[in-house]
């Protein structure tokens, strides 16, 4: 009986102590989560970029490698001297696309009077539709600042801001709402507008459409600036197929986005579209 | 056995650059498996007697590295998966006890009820989206579970949870 009664004070004391770390690690990972989240980037980024690298040139040479499976007998040599040297310039080939892409931004950021700060994707949330970027609140970059491409892709909005990184939720995310202008080939019509709503997995919808406004199969959409947090005419995708429906009150369609999370090398940050 | 220890904070931490920096660029339908999630899965799956204390550790550091790499504060997904963790303890004590026939069964209606329990306390929304991350996660865990069940039964042969 006794044994009984120690065996039951132990585990109701192991039990106790357990509960107690438990406490004082949620408590301290509360209370200072932003800056052991800060810390941990600073540590993990060298190898996050690293397998970032690897997995595009990875992917890449997957992709190519199955595009190519026809021709593969004929050229294999070829193939073969190919891979090394693709592999040896890939490095290179990033600082030129870099710079290409800097260039192209600024001309584009100048044509807009915007001031961009470039950017570098590290970490990609997929559940969440969200990407961890390498600017943070030293680089002046704060909450709700657009993040587009060079070419004027809309990718989505700084969401958290980090001393050295911030997170960006992605127009994909679930919360995510965005006006758009549906942009027709006659300039005479009147322009419809609508809503772009993130549906998760990378995959957007276009909502609120009226339902006697005309959608054709690859209109283009873009920001319409009506919501306050994204300049005018950023590129957002382009309409796959309208879902119809005639209990709704409005149109909805299928979208393809114009962002490619798995290929871009860098990204934007509007630095003063917000103060305007 | 202290080595242990470190092994677990290596292996989480590998599998979760793993699943933010590599996978993404192998996506299908924007879907990337939680490596982190089915590792912790498989570690409380297979839980052995007198494991308390390091199943407890892999339980902190399981929602540590989900959380680091998401939106959600630091400290959420550690009750989440705290809560899992005695709720699958409670079942898979269960499942010992009916000696396991159907042990892979199991293991999939399990994972797939905590994977859609977790989704949906990240997400807060319900979508069909969830069903592809599932279905890819359900896929991965699979083969984490054969795996898993070589070095199991490598380990302790004597294990009363007998497996297919």
């Amino acid at each position: 009986m006794n044994l009984y009664i120690k065996k039951e004070n132990f585990v109701v004391k192991k039990i106790m102590i357990k509960s107690i770390i438990l406490v004082l690690i949620l408590a301290f990972l509360y209370i200072f989560g932003g800056q052991i989240k800060n810390s941990f980037y600073v540590i993990s980024s060298p190898i996050s970029k690293n397998l970032w690298e690897s997995g595009k040139v990875t992917s890449n040479f997957f992709e190519s490698f199955f595009a190519s499976a026809d021709l593969k007998n004929k050229n294999n040599g070829l193939h073969q001297e190919n891979q090394k040297l693709l592999l040896e310039i890939s490095f290179l080939k990033d600082f030129l696309r870099a710079n290409y892409e800097l260039q192209q931004a600024l001309q584009t950021g100048q044509t807009n009077n915007f001031s961009l700060v470039p950017t570098q994707t590290i970490e990609l949330d997929s559940l969440n539709d969200f990407i961890l970027v390498n600017k943070g609140q030293e680089d002046g970059i704060v909450e709700n600042m657009p993040v587009i491409s060079s070419n004027g892709v809309l990718y989505g909005k700084i969401y958290k801001v980090h001393k050295n990184f911030s997170e960006v939720m992605l127009i994909s995310n679930k919360l995510s709402v965005l006006d758009v202008k549906i942009q027709n080939d006659d300039p005479s019509l009147i322009p419809v507008y609508g809503a772009i709503k993130g549906n998760g997995s990378l995959s957007l919808y276009l909502d609120l459409v009226s339902s006697d406004a005309p959608l054709k199969e690859r209109d283009i959409l873009v920001s319409s600036a009506l919501e306050g947090l994204f300049p005018k005419n950023l590129l957002v995708g382009e309409i796959l197929s309208e879902n119809k429906n005639d209990l709704k009150p409005f149109k909805t369609a299928e979208v393809r986005p114009f962002f490619d999370i798995k290929n871009i090398d860098n990204l934007f940050i509007i630095t003063d579209y917000l103060k305007k | 056995m202290w080595f242990k220890y470190p092994l677990i904070i290596l292996l989480f931490f590998l599998f979760a650059l793993l699943q933010v920096s590599f996978l993404p660029h192998f996506s299908i339908m924007g879907v990337v498996p939680n490596l982190v999630f089915i590792l912790f899965f498989l570690f409380i799956f297979f839980e052995r007697e007198n494991q308390g204390g390091e199943t407890f550790f892999t339980v902190i550091i399981a929602g540590f590295f989900l959380d680091i790499f998401s939106t959600s504060f630091l400290g959420k997904s550690i009750l989440l998966l705290l809560v899992m963790y005695l709720f699958l303890r409670a079942v898979t004590h269960f499942l010992k006890q009916k000696q396991g026939k159907y042990i892979i069964v199991y293991f999939m209606g399990l994972f797939s009820l905590c994977f859609v329990l977790y989704a949906l306390s990240m997400y807060s929304l319900f979508s069909i989206s969830i069903f592809l991350h599932l279905i890819c996660n359900l896929l991965f865990a699979l083969i984490g579970f054969y795996v898993y069940k070589i070095i199991y039964k490598n380990s302790d042969a004597n294990n009363q949870l007998k497996l297919l």
